[in-house]
């Protein structure tokens, strides 16, 4: 049994030898990308082809009767030529689709593994030219959004979020992508100070969870019902509380939801964990929020949580942080 | 086969309006699929004869016809087994909705439905893995991807390589260990995608420590615990916990302390020990 981790897929280079090349004057600006990348590539279809072999077979086989001469001999060479280039297009266009899929799919790596460098100029390079599929387009669009979002460009992501959620777009994504891009985006705002907006993003999740429950509860009763819990929108109401200084809400609406944020965000519970770490000093508490501060620390870097969240910086010389023990035995 | 489940009745419809579901084991689902594919087989080997038959008497008597009815009657039959693979595609937002009986009704339906097409079969036995893998049954996911692995041609890979994730995650939860071991050994000399990546690091390490190769396990741990933290929450707290093990018993005290701390904050003790009862050694404080 092997024991070292396997490589990740080395993907990340093929698009670059598959021809997308860095064109357009600014860098991941969102109204360029949207507009250079929306216009869809032709694939021929298959159907052509069928009718094109039916004729081919009829015309040889009329060729080969009493009645076969020149004209049919025409008509029979034109169909091979016209089924031949069909093919041959055809054949290119997969070769794009291919490599626009392989590009993708490299580029949603690239952003889970955070390597944000990469993954912004490869979104550059493929949202710069049509693209041949529409839902490969709004993933590589949803990336985009997330890249801009780590770079602070909360309005510029604010675009591509709104296309994606936009009428002429929304029914071609599900309703759970659509929820964590309505999440990011509210986030977006709060990171930026805008809390009216915020609010009135926040409710509009809150009216989806509820219709979504409801339909859940007509179907499948309510048992199934309750289930159906948001830990995006809890963390978001949890961070409004924190920007609003409501330290005693924020620290109250925790503990409840504890077990649906571990469900659901996994290793990126560590925000919640740094949010209410704020909240408890903020009230005084300094045991519990330095096991608070300890427990966000141990599941994410510092400094990536107080890049997430500036006033989380302001803990540091409270607080001490977990440490990930050194490589080797310890 | 055929029963009514009343987890789908909507409410308040007595039992006797209740759509009727169909179900279907795994057994039944491999036999079926064993027969329809050598029924293809043959009826495709039949037309390329007929075709190539009816073109030579066409040459020699300037018939086109022929030709042209046994294209059509082939055409015919490959249309006429497209039901089957929207049965079968049709299964497949049921399964990720969790709409499972629906799901295994689709795919009963497809499985008996005509279709000399190989790769529905092989398409209908697929979602039953997976819909058997969403039920958490893991001895059918076994069976099924064993005979999915077995029907599939070299250039198959992407059947081919979701069968074997599936089958070695089964075998890991079966407990079968050194098959497992086997599966995830032929698995990583393959250039995989990061989220297939993601699922065999999982295997892996908890074919491991389920084998005693505990050494193993944390070998290279901070490479390993990159890939863990991008799991799915439930797959990461799982891995903390099984690599939290395997730190106490090679002696790495300050990895379990930290790597138990963080499955204790992804997951709570009872939902990660529920069917790993021996992962709670690692993690009791």
């Amino acid at each position: 049994m092997t024991s070292a981790p396997p490589p990740v897929s080395p993907a990340v280079s093929a698009p670059r030898e598959a021809g997308f090349a860095p064109v357009g004057p600014a860098f991941l600006d969102p109204n360029a990308l949207i507009e250079l990348s929306a216009a869809q590539r032709f694939i021929p279809p298959a159907w052509p082809a069928l009718f094109l072999a039916m004729g081919l077979i009829m015309g040889s086989a009329a060729l080969t009767g009493s009645s076969g001469g020149p004209a049919e001999l025409f008509v029979l060479v034109g169909l091979m030529t016209i089924w031949s280039v069909h093919f041959a297009v055809r054949r290119a266009a997969g070769r794009g689709i291919a490599a626009e899929v392989q590009a993708v799919d490299a580029l949603e790596e690239l952003v889970m593994l955070r390597r944000w460098t990469e993954a912004a100029d490869l979104a550059q390079r493929i949202l710069t030219r049509p693209m041949y599929l529409r839902e490969r387009r709004l993933s590589a669009l949803r990336s985009l959004g997330a890249i801009l979002s780590r770079y602070h460009r909360f309005s510029d992501a604010r675009i591509v979020y709104d296309y994606l959620l936009s009428d002429e777009v929304a029914a071609q994504i599900d309703s759970s992508t659509s929820h964590s891009i309505r999440v990011s985006r509210a986030i977006g705002l709060l990171r930026e100070d805008r809390l009216v907006d915020a609010d009135k993003a926040m409710n509009d999740l809150r009216r989806e969870v509820n219709r979504t429950r409801d339909e859940v509860r007509r179907h499948r009763g309510p048992e199934a019902a309750a289930q159906i819990q948001s830990a995006g929108l809890v963390l978001l109401e949890l961070y409004r509380d924190v920007k609003t200084r409501h330290y005693e809400e924020a620290v109250a609406g925790f503990e409840p939801s504890l077990p649906i944020l571990r469900e659901q965000l996994g290793m990126r519970v560590a925000d919640a964990w740094a949010l209410v770490a704020i909240a408890r000093d903020g009230l005084g508490h300094s045991e519990p929020a330095q096991l608070a501060y300890s427990n966000a620390t141990a599941l994410a870097p510092l400094i990536e949580l107080q890049r997430r969240y500036p006033e989380f910086a302001a803990l540091a010389d409270k607080y001490t942080a977990t440490d990930a023990p050194k490589a080797g035995r310890s | 086969m055929s029963q009514i489940d009343p987890a789908v009745a909507p409410q308040g419809l007595p039992a006797n309006m209740a759509p009727k579901l169909l179900s279907i084991t795994a057994d039944r689902a491999i036999t079926l699929a064993r027969w329809w594919l050598r029924l293809g087989a043959v009826f495709n080997l039949l037309m390329i004869v007929a075709v190539i038959a009816t073109a030579v008497v066409g040459f020699r008597h300037g018939m086109s016809l022929p030709s042209f009815v046994t294209f059509i009657v082939w055409f015919g039959v490959l249309v006429m087994s497209v039901r089957a693979r929207r049965l079968a595609i049709d299964a497949v937002p049921l399964i990720a909705a969790g709409e499972f009986s629906l799901a295994e009704d689709r795919l009963s339906q497809s499985l008996q439905s005509f279709s000399v097409l190989r790769s529905t079969r092989l398409l209908g036995l697929q979602q039953l893995a997976f819909l058997r893998h969403s039920q958490a049954n893991w001895a059918d996911v076994a069976k099924l991807c064993r005979e999915l692995i077995d029907h599939q041609r070299p250039r198959e890979r992407s059947i081919d390589l979701t069968s074997r994730l599936m089958l070695a995650e089964a075998l890991v939860e079966l407990g079968e260990v050194a098959p497992a071991a086997r599966e995830i050994a032929v698995l990583s000399q393959r250039r995989l995608a990061l989220r297939e990546t993601l699922v065999l690091t999982a295997l892996r390490i908890e074919a491991q420590v389920r084998a005693g190769h505990f050494t193993a396990a944390v070998e290279h741990l901070p490479a390993t615990l990159a890939l863990v933290e991008l799991m799915s929450p439930g797959a990461s707290a799982r891995c903390h916990a099984v690599l939290a093990l395997a730190a106490k018993r090679t002696g790495l005290t300050q990895w379990q302390e930290y790597l138990s701390k963080r499955a204790l904050l992804l997951a709570d003790i009872d939902s990660l020990t529920c069917d790993r009862p021996f992962l709670r050694e690692a993690l009791d404080a």
